[in-house]
């Protein structure tokens, strides 16, 4: 029944549980969400077109990783081709070390207006955690970034920081995290918690994120980015499928 | 339901206070630790409300309790020496935690150079001019992360003395103060500064010191505070249905079916709930929590003398000492997990480990101050003859 009302995505229902790695699946509550994704289920419909914007910080900008081919931004436009084949999937990326809300917002609206994408991931928090940016100073640019998305039609996803058990305890990620769950419930975008996530992988012992060995530094970059492209395609057929 | 069952007479030592104290922090060193499956069972996922709120409240009661008694028997200039002097002894405190504090930051930022996580390694480039940082930590303006309760109780405490003598005089004058420092403080953004220029002090001490205040009226002036919030069916019934209603609201933060019958309007309402300025929700949360208890628990409940809950009274009492040994221990808690493994197992056995040490600790300062106090007392030849 699903196949035949989504045929014209020729049915990622199934293909979307294919491109999340076995190894870094995680609860199903860690990645539920009720919000949908209208502007790029419309566009897929009639153009068969997905572009997406993926504004970030240092781990978006693919920090880390062996080859920037490998960061989760890259990876997931592979991933979102077998979901959805028939689609021409684009995947543009503006990313900054160090980036804060406030910094990214200054160059959203030009970004927009050079991609126009149907869909853009915000990767945010970080800097904004680490240098105790004014939570309302954080919360101000959420909201404008998030209004300005808004009225220009397009899908967001929100994503927060990344978890890291060494640097844990001495910045205090959890206020903006709060903000950042509350803004994407008042706004009604999806939260990918990619905190959360990492933090069920640290405590499952899928990958050991306190590592001081550089080679399994490495090759764990390579395969969280996999994960997190792979658990973001998932989220996007989901969304895409999801009742408005 | 009398009054004077639910106070503790004049000498006795009030168990209650030390119970709920060592409860606050035995739940304080299980939040510290970052990622701990422990933290789970503290009070912050039961409600509004956390250890916090419990520690500042039972620090208003004691302060009011132990400096008052001072007052009335030796006036108030010497309780006023008395008050500073402590503070001067939590001040020290927080500056030997501010050194292991940044002994681990130096050592994770020379050990762990995880290139993925480029821009959470900045945290040692943060203090660029060690020098400043330290200056700035001495004026209680650099307070980094899981450092932020000390600070907030040395202010409290400092400014104490101010209340101390009005407690009992004029303890709806007090109160009234204290509710339109609270006010203004929330309408005019009135907070500490913090290095490097941030948002203010994590825990706003405008804005706390009215659940200290409160805590303080409880002890100082305990018959008006019964009139003012007798002993009513209703208004019990009222905190038990707020207290399953923030129940609900902290489950649904983890619990998506939960979330989705949340209304939209509601969560206009409660969010964002404000840590740092004392939100009304988690002062409410407490106060309706602390109105149950107190009349639950009798000073005289036959628990509070069982070996069972004796290491949490034991902690109780020696609340400074226990406090910055459980910091520390959380700081080498973490590290531990770090290094061998995060497993849930690991956090579970580290977190009781340091439960343990916490308790042996403060059992054996106990011990050491009576006998202390019992060495003191013998006449002054049979010690000479030792």
């Amino acid at each position: 029944m699903l196949c035949a009302v989504a045929f014209a995505f020729a049915c990622p229902a199934a293909r979307a549980d294919e491109v999340v790695p076995e190894n870094c699946e995680v609860s199903s509550s860690l990645v539920y969400s009720e919000e949908a994704l209208p502007f790029v289920a419309g566009r897929l419909e009639r153009d068969k077109v997905l572009t997406i914007l993926v504004i970030g910080s240092g781990s978006t900008a693919g920090s880390g990783v062996s080859e920037p081919r490998f960061a989760y931004p890259e990876q997931l436009r592979s991933k979102l081709l077998s979901v959805f084949p028939s689609a021409v999937v684009t995947v543009r990326k503006d990313a900054k070390r160090g980036a804060t809300a406030k910094d990214m917002l200054r160059t959203l609206e030009s970004d927009l207006n050079t991609v126009k994408p149907s869909l853009v991931i915000w990767q945010t928090g970080t800097a904004d955690a680490l240098r105790s940016v004014p939570l309302n100073e954080f919360g101000m640019s959420l909201d404008r970034g998030l209004r300005l998305l808004k009225r220009k039609m397009v899908d967001v996803i929100l994503m927060d920081m990344q978890f890291s058990p060494m640097t844990d305890a001495f910045i205090h990620s959890s206020p903006y995290r709060g903000y950042m769950r509350w803004a994407a419930k008042r706004n009604e975008v999806i939260l990918f918690r990619r905190y959360d996530i990492m933090e069920y992988w640290w405590n499952h012992e899928v990958f050991d994120l306190g590592s001081t060995d550089a080679e399994v530094q490495l090759s764990n970059a390579d395969n969280i980015h996999e994960c997190i492209a792979g658990l973001l395609a998932q989220m996007i057929a989901r969304g895409v499928r999801q009742p408005q | 339901m009398p009054e004077s069952t639910i106070l503790p007479s004049a000498q006795d030592r009030d168990l209650r206070v030390d119970f709920f104290r060592g409860f606050a922090l035995w739940f304080i060193y299980l939040d510290h630790i970052p990622s701990n499956v422990m933290s789970w069972v503290t009070m912050r996922n039961f409600g509004f409300a956390d250890a916090t709120e419990v520690f500042v409240f039972i620090s208003g009661y004691s302060a009011a309790l132990a400096y008052g008694r001072v007052m009335q028997r030796q006036g108030f200039g010497f309780a006023l020496a008395n008050v500073w002097h402590r503070v001067w002894q939590l001040y020290v405190a927080h500056l030997v935690l501010f050194m292991f504090y940044t002994a681990q930051v130096a050592y994770v930022a020379a050990r762990f150079r995880n290139p993925m996580y480029v821009d959470e390694i900045n945290i040692a480039q943060m203090i660029e001019a060690p020098h400043l940082a330290l200056i700035h930590a001495l004026l209680l303006r650099f307070r980094p992360v899981n450092m932020d309760v000390l600070p907030l109780y040395i202010v409290l405490l400092l400014s104490f003395p101010l209340a101390l003598p009005w407690l009992r005089r004029r303890p709806l004058g007090v109160f009234t103060a204290s509710l339109a420092l609270y006010g203004a403080a929330r309408l005019f953004d009135w907070n500490l500064p913090t290095y490097p220029a941030g948002d203010g002090w994590y825990f706003n001490p405008f804005a706390w010191q009215l659940l200290f205040v409160i805590g303080a009226l409880c002890a100082a002036a305990p018959e008006r505070v019964f009139r003012w919030v007798p002993w009513n069916r209703w208004l019990a019934w009222a905190a038990a249905l707020y207290l399953v209603f923030s129940l609900l609201i902290v489950l649904s933060w983890q619990v998506p079916l939960i979330d989705s019958v949340v209304p939209d309007w509601l969560s206009d309402v409660l969010y964002p709930i404000d840590k740092t300025n004392l939100d009304s929700l988690r002062l409410a949360h407490f106060l309706a929590l602390a109105y149950l208890v107190a009349h639950a628990v009798r000073p005289d409940a036959r628990f509070l003398q069982s070996t069972l809950v004796r290491p949490l009274i034991e902690c109780g009492r020696q609340s400074l000492y226990v406090f910055c040994v459980g910091i520390f221990l959380s700081f080498a808690t973490h590290f531990v997990l770090v290094e061998t493994s995060g497993s849930t197992f690991m956090q579970i056995a580290v977190s009781v480990g340091g439960i343990a040490i916490l308790s042996a600790l403060a059992v054996t300062l106990n011990w050491y101050k009576r006998m202390d106090l019992r060495s003191r007392k013998l006449p002054k030849q049979e010690a000479s003859v030792q």
